[in-house]
């Protein structure tokens, strides 16, 4: 592939629980190209979150290399991880994780003004729109549901512009109704503001919505899938 | 329903829970120490001070009184007695003095005839010996050892029994040599120089008991606190005469501003501790509200959850309250003795400070600090008891209940910040209060200490740093008065090196002869208030013999009547005065005002005798008749630094210097004022005292200093700076505490919060940024209400014991530096919260230890 944003290098990452060495990824070769979207399936403990959170630079790997958009994480000091973070990669957690404080506009915008940029808001509102959340513009986010705050959280993953937008496990709190809907819109939105995904799911029904589906058992990759057409 | 014993796992469950959040059982079991140190050692404090400040009093005034009342007439006699708020009345009256002995001829002892129930009840706790019996013949006295020596019999060794002889003078003025045998001899504190004398002599010396002069009636009251109000109140119901006068003893009005004061610092500490413990419990509540709410699920009713709880304030109050009385008692031993020094009570009078402790102090600190752990932990356990187990399992606090909120404008981190303090205003409400609560109490003490000189001692007159008096010209035969302040003197004063200024205050006896229009309406004033014989019996002799009411003229520099005018009233024109034209006359407490005297003349003539006037000895100086001059009088002042040397019937007339050199060349100098080109200079003042030393007339000098007032000052003070900033650091460290444990409780609850802002992007640096605002905010906040709330109430006590009317002033130092302590503190707290929270794992590791 040469054509990759994201690439890994013999990616390994080790931890020490007790006397045992859980080995969380075992040497992962993966990369995905600009404006693909690649869905990592596995079950749990199979290492899927490890590799994403290494990716998105918010874990240090033991051993290995991780390239993002050219750029090589190893080097990074915490201070450019969390620049890099800012401006080359969008997160969407299960979980949410949105600031309960700031209503959804605020939260959107949060990364761009953390980056001291200025806001589009032209562009805020055109993904407010995509994702019907004009109406819920001043909501602060203990009051929406679950699929309305992961809506919330991948306006605020595009919202910046990033190269990339990890999305872990997005549908896991949410119906399956909510699930293909959510999902639905985060592939519109990528395609329409040309991002990479990689997302995280042990739905398939989810992962089928891919472009490419990565197997992944015991921190390994055992199937990286092909690129389906279209 | 059969009862289930249950109470052997609450116990269990309780002790577990204590152990396993220690730093939380810690905090708590800390406030809790702290807040019953703090009160044991207030009401300590409150009953031993009062306990020997009420000895000083008794001992400072000779008896044990709440007021006196000069001259009683028979009708206010029946009133006090039919007044129930008056507990005894006893009497004390002046019959006559003991003008000279054989042994000295300046003697002056009062006799004093005092009736059972002031001789046995109200002067007893002030007498420390006493051998012999109270005098029932008429010549018989009860004395000290002091008076014996007063009348110079100090090498006689008199005894009960022994008899002497004496010169004394009655109500009248008559004198008369009389034998004197001692009954009894005392000793102890008060005026030592007077004779107790029988009711039989003080029948036959000439006073009835309604004179002012004469009849001192001393009350105690049934109630302790009197204030001012009420004080006014009683003199108004007496109706009393123009010359009469009640005084309340200084405790009944003073003892209001401490108890308030001491009751405050309780108030706010129970407050302080109150906070911190309902802010701990509410927290660890709030943050196991699914601990609760599993507890429910398992099967634990509300009842069990409840006492769970109980048992645990039980545990930490218990062993706090221990550890606070145990604490207090030992520190009050260095503490205390200090404390009540500071309050105003002297070593002279009061003896070694013993401290009080009172069985009901411990009682008291027991029950305050254990409803101060009650009132803390009630909503906490409601909050714990309500949750349900459904709602636990979700649980997320919620504030506010908002489900919109504006966009916000400005800077974000600010904005961050700001929410923070806004989202849950009540939690942030009690931190503020509660850091606020430390600091104002630091503010008002150290506000009250720094200014105790000032408010408690008048200060020196122009802010000299020396006052030096003729003592010479207190004498009553004006042929024993010297000039030892005067010229060469003077001189040498002047040059003396370090020394600024001397300001002479010259003073030439003079009579003011009668004429009907000014003079005769200052002494018919006078009269009126000051004397017990009505004018017309003295005014022929007035008008024949003006040298027998001898006053004086007063001579000031031009620099002391700058320091003049401000105090009178009535504009004065310069010139006019330095001139020699006009005058200012002493008011002498008369019920004149400037309306009544400006424009008129006052005339002066020269004193024509020299000796007493009317003794056979005194001569009459023939060219000092003819010499007289006037003044027009320009105003009235009550300023009692240019009296003179005494003061007389006339009133004493206040010209500049040259009009008194210009009048007569018989003038002496009779204090002189001197200022240092630096103040508080010692080595100047060491110079001026060898110049006095070194003068044949040494003894006679007598000075008061600055430097000396500020050693006395401070000597009174002691170490009370320490003890207020300890008083201060206590409440100061509960309101830090309850800081430090609400940051982190926050900072840990907002664990997921920080990481998920981490993960898009904030750096550590704005992390930083972010939380060092809050902490701004937070002092911000307090050091308003510091700025505010606590500066008003300091005013107000500062006023409540400003007796001298001294200005308010905050001192900038201490302030400064508490404000810069708070803000470093404000600001520390959650940095080293959130550095420790950034070392507990990476982001993913923070988000899923929440999740």
């Amino acid at each position: 592939m040469d054509n990759w944003i994201v690439k890994t290098k013999n990616l390994k990452k080790y931890y020490q629980l007790g006397k045992n060495t859980v080995k969380a990824l075992d040497g992962v070769d993966f990369a995905a190209a600009e404006r693909e979207f690649v869905a990592i399936i596995g079950k749990s403990g199979s290492g899927k979150s490890t590799l994403l959170h290494m990716i998105g630079g918010l874990d240090e790997p033991t051993s290995g290399e991780v390239y993002v958009d050219g750029r090589r994480l190893a080097g990074m000091s915490r201070e450019q991880l969390a620049v890099f973070r800012r401006r080359k990669v969008g997160f969407v957690f299960q979980s949410y994780n949105l600031v309960p404080d700031l209503n959804v506009y605020e939260n959107i915008v949060l990364p761009i003004e953390l980056d001291g940029r200025r806001i589009d808001r032209a562009f805020v509102d055109e993904i407010l729109s995509l994702l019907a959340l004009e109406e819920k513009r001043e909501a602060l986010p203990g009051t929406l549901s679950g699929g309305q705050q992961q809506r919330v959280a991948i306006a605020r993953a595009i919202a910046s512009k990033p190269a990339i937008i990890l999305a872990d496990e997005p549908t896991g709190n949410l119906d399956t109704a909510t699930s293909h809907d959510v999902m639905g819109l985060l592939k519109v939105a990528a395609k329409q503001f040309q991002q990479t995904i990689i997302l995280i799911t042990h739905d398939s029904d989810i992962a089928q919505m891919a472009d490419r589906i990565v197997h992944i058992e015991d921190g390994r990759i055992v199937k990286a899938g092909d690129t389906y057409a279209g | 329903m059969l009862a289930n014993n249950n109470q052997g796992v609450i116990r269990r469950m309780a002790r577990r829970s204590l152990a396993s959040s220690r730093r939380r059982t810690v905090i708590m079991g800390l406030a809790v120490a702290l807040s019953a140190f703090m009160l044991f050692s207030v009401f300590t404090v409150g009953i031993t001070w009062f306990h020997m400040y009420h000895l000083q009093n008794i001992r400072l005034a000779g008896g044990d009184f709440d007021a006196v009342m000069y001259g009683m007439t028979e009708e206010q006699r029946e009133k006090c007695e039919e007044n129930p708020d008056i507990d005894r009345i006893g009497i004390a009256a002046v019959a006559g003095s003991v003008l000279s002995t054989d042994y000295d001829n300046t003697v002056n002892v009062g006799c004093i005839w005092a009736d059972d129930v002031y001789w046995n009840d109200i002067m007893a706790p002030a007498r420390t010996q006493v051998k012999g019996s109270y005098p029932r013949e008429e010549n018989e006295v009860m004395l000290t050892q002091g008076a014996l020596e007063t009348c110079g019999f100090e090498d006689m060794g008199l005894g009960i029994g022994d008899t002497f002889r004496a010169l004394w003078q009655d109500g009248q003025g008559n004198q008369m040599e009389r034998e004197f045998r001692i009954s009894g001899i005392w000793e102890g504190y008060g005026s030592q120089n007077e004779f107790y004398v029988s009711k039989a002599f003080y029948d036959q010396c000439g006073y009835q008991l309604s004179e002012v002069a004469s009849g001192r009636y001393f009350m105690t009251f049934h109630r302790n606190f009197w204030t001012q109000e009420e004080q006014t109140a009683f003199i108004d119901s007496m109706d009393l005469e123009k010359q009469q006068n009640i005084f309340f003893s200084v405790e009944a009005g003073y003892s209001i501003p401490i108890v308030l004061g001491l009751g405050g610092i309780a108030l706010v500490t129970c407050l302080c501790a109150c906070l911190l413990i309902y802010n701990i419990l509410y927290l660890s509540v709030a943050g196991n509200v699914r601990y609760y709410g599993l507890l429910q699920t398992i099967g634990m009713t509300g009842r069990q959850i409840r006492a769970l709880m109980g048992r645990q304030s039980v545990l930490v109050g218990g062993a706090g309250i221990a550890a606070g009385l145990l604490l207090g008692t030992g520190v009050s031993f260095f503490l205390i003795p200090s404390i009540i020094r500071f309050l105003g009570v002297r070593a002279k009078e009061a003896g070694a400070i013993e401290i009080s402790f009172h069985p009901a102090v411990f009682l008291l600190t027991i029950l305050l600090t254990g409803a101060t752990v009650w009132i803390g932990s009630r909503k906490p356990v409601k909050l714990a008891v309500c949750v349900s187990p459904i709602e636990a399992a979700g649980y997320r606090p919620v504030y506010g209940g908002k489900s919109v909120r504006k966009t916000g404008k400005g800077r974000l981190l600010w904005r961050l910040a700001l929410q923070q303090l806004t989202k849950d205003k009540r939690k942030s409400a009690v931190i503020i209060l509660s850091l606020a609560a430390g600091f104002s109490v630091f503010l008002c003490l150290v506000t009250m200490i720094q200014s105790q000189g000032p408010r408690t001692y008048v200060s020196n007159f122009m802010d000299q740093d020396m006052e030096i008096d003729n003592e010479t010209m207190a004498r009553a035969d004006n042929r024993q008065w010297k000039d030892i302040l005067g010229g060469d003197f003077l001189e040498r004063l002047s040059d003396t090196e370090g020394v600024s200024r001397v300001s002479p205050v010259l003073a030439a006896q003079i009579t003011v002869p009668w004429e009907p229009d000014f003079a005769d309406m200052w002494m018919r004033e006078f009269y009126d208030m000051w004397m017990y014989i009505p004018y017309e019996d003295d005014l022929q002799e007035y008008k024949e013999h003006p040298e027998n009411f001898g006053s004086f003229l007063v001579g000031i520099t031009e620099s002391d009547f700058d320091y003049l005018t401000d105090f009178v009233d009535a504009e004065i024109d310069r010139e006019d005065f330095l001139a020699g034209k006009t005058c200012v006359l002493y008011r002498n407490s008369l019920e004149l005002t400037d309306a009544d005297v400006m424009g008129k003349t006052v005339t002066c003539g020269e004193y024509p005798v020299e000796g007493l006037a009317g003794e056979a000895d005194a001569v009459l100086n023939e060219e000092a008749l003819g010499n007289t001059c006037s003044f027009e009088i320009a105003g009235l002042t009550d300023e009692s630094y240019f009296t003179g040397p005494m003061l007389g019937c006339p009133p004493v007339v206040i010209v500049s210097e040259q009009a008194v050199r210009e009048f007569t060349d018989r003038y002496y100098v009779s204090k002189a004022a001197v200022q240092y080109k630096e103040s508080y200079d010692e080595e100047t003042e060491s110079a001026v005292l060898s110049l006095m030393d070194a003068s044949p007339d040494a003894k006679d000098f007598s000075y008061t200093s600055r430097i000396r007032e500020a050693e006395t000052v401070k000597s009174a003070q002691g170490n009370m700076m320490e003890v207020g900033i300890g008083v201060a650091a206590v409440l100061a460290f509960i309101g830090i505490l309850n800081y430090i444990n609400t940051v982190i409780g926050n900072i840990q609850s907002r664990k997921r919060e920080l990481a998920a802002l981490e993960s898009i992007g904030m750096t550590d640096r704005q992390m930083r940024r972010m939380l060092v605002m809050e902490g701004l905010l937070v002092a911000a906040g307090s050091l308003l209400l510091v700025g505010t709330l606590g500066l008003g109430v300091t005013y107000v006590i500062y006023q409540s014991m400003n007796y001298m009317g001294a200005e308010f002033y905050v001192p900038l130092w201490p302030v400064a530096g508490m404000a810069v302590f708070a803000v470093f503190i404000c600001v520390l707290v959650p940095l080293a919260c959130g550095r420790a929270l950034m070392r507990g794992g990476s982001i993913v590791e923070r988000i899923r230890a929440v999740e």
